[in-house]
């Protein structure tokens, strides 16, 4: 009797769920998604200090140029540009083996296991870091750059299952320091 | 007990993933064109295409968007967010001095289900026009006398499924 009562709560919990997901419907999720990627206590203004520089410069095209050079020493294969608008798109593939979360995936397995049961893993193994830069005047002296940086993660089962924008000001920081150098220009805060 | 609460749970959630098979066609709203289009477009009275093409831009970003595809001579840009929402805008003249903005959004609720394509008025006015009319300091108009319809352009797939051809007529 305990076995099925057990088995029921937790089939009614799976069922609640699935149908609470099904609830979403994609009108919904892309309004809850489609607003700007900032969570509690963040502010899009940060967000955008965080990812642009001002050059003194209105030279663009030195700075997609720059840029360009840039994202191909990193690693990045470019995928769009327009020098007309200062825009470049670029990609690519990366490891994203975390040591932390297959250690716990495995620690999981194992205990399912002593206990007679099955689990399968679930841990990151490859991303997608996806680049987008836009460079614009700013003024009657300076250019903006702005650039924003995102993964996509797929699953040791072969699956994309997460994606976020990046929002780490370090990496902004080392991809604009590296940038600074390539355009002999000096990169500040706006 | 265990592995068999476990089995009939891995059970409905393969049912489940099973009815939401990876595909890359869009299910396109049922809507009227008429009223889609009011949705997704809106008029600027400028006609300077290049700085509502950049505020476009400019808009996508502060969103979150990873831009996917930029062709300025087609008026058209595209962004990707979060693998689940594609943006594509499509900046045209109009007569007297004006823009018009056309926007069309393909959404998917997970990973691995079909992608749809947005048909919310909230969805476009909040996450899209509002902004973009803040960034261009404009305000943005309804397109009373909108042009012979057009495709807009967009980067992913439209295939709609034999389906719901089917059902529409």
């Amino acid at each position: 009797m305990l076995n099925i009562s057990r088995f029921l709560v937790r089939g009614a919990a799976v069922c609640a769920f699935l149908a609470l997901s099904a609830c979403v419907t994609p009108n919904d999720h892309a309004l809850k998604i489609g607003g700007p990627p900032v969570e509690d206590g963040e502010t899009v203004s940060a967000l955008r200090q965080i990812q642009s520089r001002r050059f003194d410069t209105l030279d663009t095209e030195r700075l997609v140029k720059a840029a360009t050079a840039t994202m191909q020493d990193l690693g990045f294969n470019i995928s769009a540009t327009s020098t007309d608008y200062g825009v470049i798109v670029g990609e690519k593939d990366r490891d994203a083996i975390e040591n932390d979360q297959v250690a716990a995936q495995v620690a999981l397995m194992v205990m399912f296991a002593l206990m007679g049961s099955n689990y399968q893993a679930v841990y990151d193994v490859s991303q997608v870091i996806n680049v987008s830069m836009v460079v614009n005047k700013s003024g009657e002296t300076s250019s903006v750059v702005r650039v924003i940086f995102d993964r996509h993660i797929t699953n040791n089962h072969g699956h994309l299952w997460k994606s976020e924008v990046i929002k780490d000001p370090d990496i902004y920081q080392q991809f604009f320091a590296k940038l600074e150098a390539g355009a002999f220009l000096e990169a500040n805060e706006i | 007990m265990i592995r068999n609460s476990l089995g009939a749970g891995a059970l409905i959630l393969a049912a489940f993933s099973l009815m939401g098979c990876q595909t890359d066609e869009v299910i396109l709203s049922k809507k009227g064109a008429l009223e889609l289009r009011n949705m997704q477009s809106r008029v600027y009275e400028t006609g300077d295409q290049s700085k509502v093409y950049r505020a476009v831009l400019s808009v996508m970003q502060d969103l979150g968007y990873a831009i996917t595809t930029v062709e300025p001579e087609a008026g058209v840009v595209s962004g990707n967010k979060l693998a689940l929402l594609d943006l594509t805008a499509a900046i045209n003249e109009k007569q007297d001095e004006r823009t018009v903005v056309r926007a069309n959004a393909i959404v998917r609720t997970h990973y691995q289900q079909p992608r749809h394509q947005v048909d919310s008025a909230e969805f476009y006015q909040q996450r899209f026009f509002e902004p973009l009319s803040q960034a261009l300091f404009l305000d943005a108009l309804y397109d009373e006398d909108p042009a012979p319809a057009e495709e807009v352009v967009n980067a992913g797939d439209q295939k709609t499924p034999e389906e719901t051809r089917s059902n529409d007529q």
